[in-house]
């Protein structure tokens, strides 16, 4: 029994001393981690205190920046038919997009855009007095104006899903500028419209129905807009301020509806189609000579609108870097008039048809960057509603003749994969076939050849160039 | 100096200052899902990149985990992500995408 104690006392020192050693081990690493928990507790409580200032700050902070800022330097050159030469050989510019967005719930968004578009210092017109048209609400962010920063869009953008599908319902001064195909040489995303036919500012409606779950990328988008509100100003003497002009010479509302169809877009390939009818289209009425220098504008009647375009994105299957990142399209599109009555419009009392056809490629170049090559050729009546396009030498959409246009977008800065800084050069060359393109409805747009132009005294322009470099900075 | 001098000058200065790196890219990461994953999963890139948060993604990668977290998000597009084309030449780009688009990350979806 002694024994057995003695033995298990001699155990229990043992162990205890081995114990002993054990516990001061972990009562001191206990004491550490007793620490470190409390210089965590402490720094949590400054970081508490630092969110709670920061939420401070920024709350009610409900819209997100975004700045796209370019500087350019465009050569122009313009013959006309009897062959006489004009040109700009140091016109520098710059233009800024102030954009800006906020989305407070996944189904609602609000988008918009100020922007400014100036040539260098003033601009002095010393012709005749200077035109409205150069400030016309449909261009006025993409024609050198000056720096007063305007609203180029503002709308709400809404994405509910409903009775099992998804909608989108937009109001507001919509993303009607750079759309499909013409945003690739003018390197932007494309936004709403077929770049062929509508490249405009307007002020509108659009709701769509999203089919993507059908067919890959199907959609249909129902599209309204005023161009042209027909109204008496504010303090109008009459005091019936706002309401409808309704004399033989007021212009009633221009309005346009468009239907959008986008068949399929898998990511590679995609098919997008287009019809619009424009009602009380505007133009000048000028003397019979022709020579008014105070023409009346008025409503000529409607055009109808129409284009398929497809292109593809990447060609054929990962067969190399080259071919997956090059791009090809193609453009079909046509236009028609409508006269009011017997007035003439684009200069016929008929209903005249226009046509116009656009090819193009974009390749990538081993400098990272992207080479570009279009041509377009639009028939006699050609009319589109292409006029705010990014083109000093007038829209080369809208040429009644054809256009060749080769560039090079460089990026110089990428952040993230995103070009931040970037160059291009562009040159763009137009020949014309037909004086009148782009022109207003009426007599101005009336399409004569060269030699019908000559013949009547005119001088249009026959060829226009403009070769254009610009740095830009976005982010 | 003739106007023709001053493009040329202008787009050798452009050339010189080129970035040579080669990184990830979200632009092309988008067009890979819209190319190869939209169909199958059956939803858009924004929902897919929006089935996590940042931290979630980034941590999927460090972890070497991506496309089994990919896959998660989008089950039909397996065999895509256990691919060696999804490993050796996708994966990045995808990741910069649904990065960019998580469900935190603040950015405006495209409209």
């Amino acid at each position: 029994m002694k024994r057995t104690l003695l033995s298990f006392a001699i155990v229990c020192g043992l162990t205890s001393g081995l114990f002993a050693d054990d516990l001061a081990d972990m009562k001191a690493e206990l004491e550490a981690l007793n620490k470190k928990v409390s210089k965590l507790e402490k720094k949590q409580k400054r970081t508490n205190k630092t969110l709670s200032k920061v939420k401070k700050n920024s709350a009610n902070d409900n819209i997100k920046f975004d700045i796209d800022f370019r500087t350019s330097y465009d050569n122009l050159q313009y013959k006309t038919a009897k062959g006489n030469n004009y040109s700009n050989n140091g016109l520098y510019s710059n233009r800024l997009w102030l954009g800006m967005g906020y989305s407070p719930t996944s189904t609602m968004i609000f988008k918009g855009q100020l922007a400014f578009n100036k040539a260098f210092g003033e601009q002095y017109n010393t012709s005749a007095g200077k035109t409205a048209y150069n400030s016309f609400d449909w261009v006025v962010n993409e024609n050198l104006t000056d720096d007063t920063l305007k609203v180029r869009e503002a709308y709400w953008l809404w994405m509910p899903h409903a009775f099992g599908q998804d909608w989108t319902l937009s109001i507001g001064r919509r993303p009607a500028t750079n759309g499909y195909l013409i945003n690739l040489r003018d390197d932007d995303k494309a936004k709403s419209p077929m770049g062929h036919i509508i490249n405009m500012e307007f002020d509108g409606f659009s709701g769509s129905i999203r089919l993507g779950k059908y067919v890959p990328g199907m959609y249909v988008k129902l599209c309204l807009g005023r161009g042209l509100t027909s109204a008496t100003n504010r303090f109008d003497k009459t005091g019936l301020d706002y309401t409808k002009e309704d004399t033989s010479s007021s212009l009633d509302n221009m309005d346009l509806v468009g239907l959008i169809f986008k068949p399929y877009d898998n990511g590679q390939y995609s098919l997008m189609t287009k019809y619009y009818r424009a009602f009380n289209v505007v133009g000048n009425d000028m003397t019979v000579d022709g020579n008014s220098t105070n023409p009346v504008m008025k409503s000529f009647g409607d055009i109808d609108g129409m284009a398929i375009s497809g292109k593809i994105e990447g060609i054929g299957d990962e067969i190399n870097d080259f071919l997956d990142e090059t791009i090809v399209f193609a453009s079909f599109a046509a236009s028609q008039t409508l006269p009011n009555g017997s007035q003439e419009m684009l200069g016929s009392v008929n209903k005249e048809i226009g046509t116009s056809f656009w090819l193009g490629t974009q390749m990538p170049n081993f400098t990272g960057g992207k080479f570009g090559l279009e041509y377009n050729h639009g028939s006699k009546y050609w009319r589109p509603f292409t006029y705010a396009e990014d083109t000093m030498i007038g829209s080369k959409m809208a040429t009644r003749g054809s256009a060749y246009e080769a560039y090079w977008t460089q990026p110089i800065i990428k952040v993230d994969g995103k070009s931040v800084f970037s160059m291009q050069i562009r040159y763009t060359y137009l020949d014309y076939d037909y004086t009148g393109s782009q022109a207003f409805f009426g007599d101005g747009g009336k399409p004569l050849s060269m030699e019908e132009a000559k013949a009547a005294g005119q001088d249009p322009v026959e060829i226009a160039q403009d070769l254009r470099v610009y740095f830009r900075y976005r982010y | 100096m003739t106007s023709y001098k001053k493009v040329a000058i202008a787009a050798l200065i452009g050339f010189s200052l080129v970035g040579t790196t080669v990184s990830a890219d979200a632009a092309k990461g988008k067009k890979v899902y819209q190319k190869k994953l939209q169909e199958v999963c059956g939803f858009t890139g924004a929902v897919f990149a929006a089935k996590h948060d940042q931290a979630g993604w980034e941590e999927a990668k460090e972890d070497g985990e991506l496309g089994a977290l990919m896959t998660e998000a989008c089950p039909a597009g397996e065999e895509f992500f256990n691919s060696d084309k999804f490993k050796n030449k996708y994966s990045s780009h995808l990741y910069d995408f649904v990065n960019k688009f998580a469900s935190d990350s603040g950015n405006i979806p495209s409209c």
